[in-house]
C-alpha cells in the first residue's frame, strides 16, 4: 500500500505539478489551499508524508508546522517543506519549527520523488529506482 | 542645520540677572536668545523650547549646574543639546567634573566676549554635523535593510513562477505526460536551458548580496582537495565533451586534506573550469594543483581567447563580462568570478589573473591549508 501524501501549497499550479509528478509514482495525494485547511485535511485523512509550503496566506508555513507538531496525533507525521524561501537562516527556522526536511524551489522533478521518499518507511515507498519513467532524459542532461 | 532659514537658539541659565541681560544683548545679533534664572527653569525652558545649546552657570541655588546638565543628559528630548558651562568656578577639577558629565566645553568667568561667540559657533556646526551624519547613516542603514528585504522577495517571487517552467518541461523531458515529437523535446530542452539560466542568475545576484551584506556563513571542517578537484572535474566533463576538448588535472602529492568550506572551493573550482571551457574552442584546459609556502596552490588553465590587458581588471568586476570582440556570444551571468574573487578573500585567500590576448587565461587562487575561523 503505497502512502498517501498531503501537499499544502497555495499556488494552484505548484500544487498541480507536484500532484502530478506523486500519483505518476503511484502516490495518493490530497491537497490543501492553506494552512488552516491542510490541518483540517491533516486530521481527517492521517497522511503518510506532509509536503508544505512555507509563504501561505493567513497562516504561514511555520506556524503550521508547530501547530502539526504539537497535536499528539498528528506529530508523528514527517513533514518536509517545499519552498521558495532560500536566503540564509531559512533552512534553519524550517527545521525549528517542526519541519525534518527542506526542498527548495524550483524542484527538480527527476529527483523530487527520491528527496522525499527517504521520509517514508521502504514499503510505503515506489521504488523510484526502478520506475521505467524514471530513465528518462530531464535527468541525464 | 536642515532648518535653513532658522537663527540657533541658545539657552543661557544663570541666577544672576545681570549675567543674563549682559549675555543676551551680547549674542541677540546672530542668535535667538531664551534665559533662565535657576535650575528647574532650565530644565523646563529646554524641554519645551529645544534650544540648539545651552550656557550653563554652575553655582545656583537649589538645582545647581552640574544637577541640570545630568538632568538634560539623561532625557533622551534633550541629551543631544551640547551644552557649555560657563562658570567662575576655576579649579581643574569642576572643569573635569563638568565636562565628564557630557558638557562639550567649559568656559570660566570672567570671560571674554569674542570667545564665547567663536566657541558658541564652533559647537553650533559640530552639533549640526553630527545632527548631519545620524541622518546620513539611518539613511543608509535604511536602504541597506530595504535591499536585504527587497532581494529576499525577489528571491522567493521569482522562484515560484519557475518552479512551474523548470517543474514541468522537466515532466514532460522525461516522458511522464506522453512521447515527444523530436522538435518538440528540442524545443523544450531550450526552454529548459534558459529557466536553469534564469535561476543561476538569481542564484548568483543572491549570493553576492549574501556575501557583500557579510552574511555568507563558511564552513569550517578537514575535506579532501584532490577528491573535490576530481569531482568538479567530473561535473564539467560533460560540457568539454561537447567541445572536444580535454580536461586534464596535476595534482602534487602532497594536496590533500585541507580545512574549510568544501561546497565553496568546490563552487570556486566548478566556476573557474566552467570558464575555461567556455572560452576556449580548441586546445585544453589543465587545472595545477600544489602545496607551496603553506599554502595551497590552485591554477586553472585554458588556451582560449584569453582577455586583452586593457580587460584584466574588470573582470573580477560584477556584471562584467568583457567585450569578446564578438556579440557576446557566451552566456553566462557575468557574476561567477566576482563570487570566485569574494569567496577565495572571504577564506583568507587571493585570486589572480593572467592572460594573453589570443593565446589563453591563467587563473591562479591560493587558500591558506589551515585556517582558523574568524
Amino acid at each position: 500500500m503505497k502512502a498517501t501524501i498531503l501537499v499544502i501549497e497555495d499556488n494552484e499550479r505548484n500544487a498541480y505539478l507536484v500532484t502530478f509528478i506523486l500519483e505518476n509514482f503511484g502516490y495518493q495525494v490530497v491537497q490543501a489551499r492553506d494552512g488552516e485547511a491542510g490541518i483540517a485535511l491533516a486530521l481527517q485523512v492521517k497522511p503518510d508524508l506532509i509536503l508544505l509550503d512555507i509563504q501561505l496566506p493567513v497562516m504561514d508555513g511555520y506556524a503550521v508546522a508547530r501547530e502539526l507538531t504539537r497535536n499528539g496525533e498528528l506529530r508523528v507525521i514527517p513533514i518536509v517543506a517545499v519552498t521558495s524561501y532560500a536566503m540564509p537562516g531559512d533552512r534553519e527556522r524550517i527545521l525549528a519549527a517542526g519541519c525534518v526536511g527542506y526542498i527548495e524551489k524550483p524542484i527538480n522533478p527527476a529527483t523530487f520523488v527520491a528527496e522525499i521518499e527517504q521520509y517514508l518507511p521502504a514499503s510505503k515507498r515506489s521504488n523510484v529506482k526502478e520506475s521505467p519513467e524514471f530513465a528518462g532524459r530531464a535527468q541525464c542532461r | 542645520m536642515s532648518q535653513l532659514k532658522r537663527r540657533p537658539r541658545v539657552l543661557i541659565v544663570d541666577d544672576i540677572k545681570a549675567n543674563l541681560r549682559l549675555l543676551a544683548a551680547a549674542l541677540r545679533a546672530d542668535y535667538d536668545i531664551e534665559t533662565a534664572a535657576d535650575g528647574a527653569q532650565a530644565l523646563n525652558t529646554a524641554r519645551t523650547i529645544r534650544p540648539d545649546i545651552v550656557l550653563l552657570d554652575i553655582i545656583m541655588p537649589g538645582m545647581d549646574g552640574y544637577e541640570v546638565c545630568r538632568e538634560l543628559k539623561s532625557d533622551p528630548a534633550t541629551e543631544k543639546i551640547p551644552i557649555i558651562f560657563l562658570t567662575s568656578k576655576g579649579d581643574v577639577q569642576d572643569e573635569t567634573h563638568g565636562l565628564a558629565l557630557g558638557a562639550v566645553d567649559y568656559i570660566t568667568k570672567p570671560f571674554s566676549l569674542p570667545i564665547v561667540q567663536a566657541r558658541l559657533a564652533t559647537h553650533l556646526a559640530l552639533a549640526e554635523r553630527t545632527a548631519e551624519l545620524a541622518v546620513a547613516l539611518e539613511h543608509a542603514e535604511e536602504a541597506d535593510r530595504l535591499k536585504s528585504a527587497f532581494l529576499a522577495t525577489m528571491s522567493h517571487e521569482l522562484r515560484t513562477p519557475l518552479n512551474s517552467i523548470i517543474g514541468f518541461t522537466g515532466i514532460m523531458l522525461m516522458g511522464l505526460v506522453g512521447p515527444l515529437a523530436p522538435e518538440q523535446e528540442k524545443q523544450l530542452i531550450m526552454v529548459q536551458d534558459s529557466a536553469r539560466h534564469l535561476l543561476e542568475l538569481i542564484n548568483d545576484v543572491l549570493d553576492i548580496s549574501k556575501i557583500e551584506a557579510g552574511q555568507i556563513e563558511l564552513a569550517h571542517g578537514p575535506f579532501d582537495m584532490r577528491t573535490t578537484i576530481q569531482k568538479s572535474i567530473e561535473k564539467i566533463a560533460p560540457l568539454a565533451e561537447k567541445k572536444g576538448l580535454a580536461v586534464t588535472a596535476v595534482i602534487a602529492p602532497p594536496v590533500g586534506q585541507i580545512v574549510g568550506d568544501r561546497r565553496r572551493v568546490e563552487q570556486i573550482l566548478i566556476n573557474l573550469l566552467g570558464n575555461a571551457v567556455k572560452f576556449t574552442e580548441r586546445g585544453e584546459v589543465r587545472i595545477e594543483s600544489q602545496v607551496e609556502d603553506g599554502w595551497l596552490v590552485t591554477r586553472v588553465i585554458d588556451t582560449g581567447i584569453g582577455i586583452r590587458p586593457e580587460d584584466v581588471d574588470s573582470v573580477f568586476k560584477p556584471f562584467q563580462q568583457v567585450d569578446t570582440g564578438t556579440t557576446r556570444q557566451y552566456e553566462g551571468t557575468g557574476l561567477g568570478l566576482s563570487i570566485c574573487k569574494r569567496l577565495v578573500e572571504s577564506m583568507g585567500g587571493r585570486i589572480q589573473i593572467e592572460s594573453e590576448w589570443g593565446k589563453g587565461s591563467r587563473f591562479v587562487f591560493i587558500l591558506p591549508l589551515e585556517r582558523t575561523p574568524a
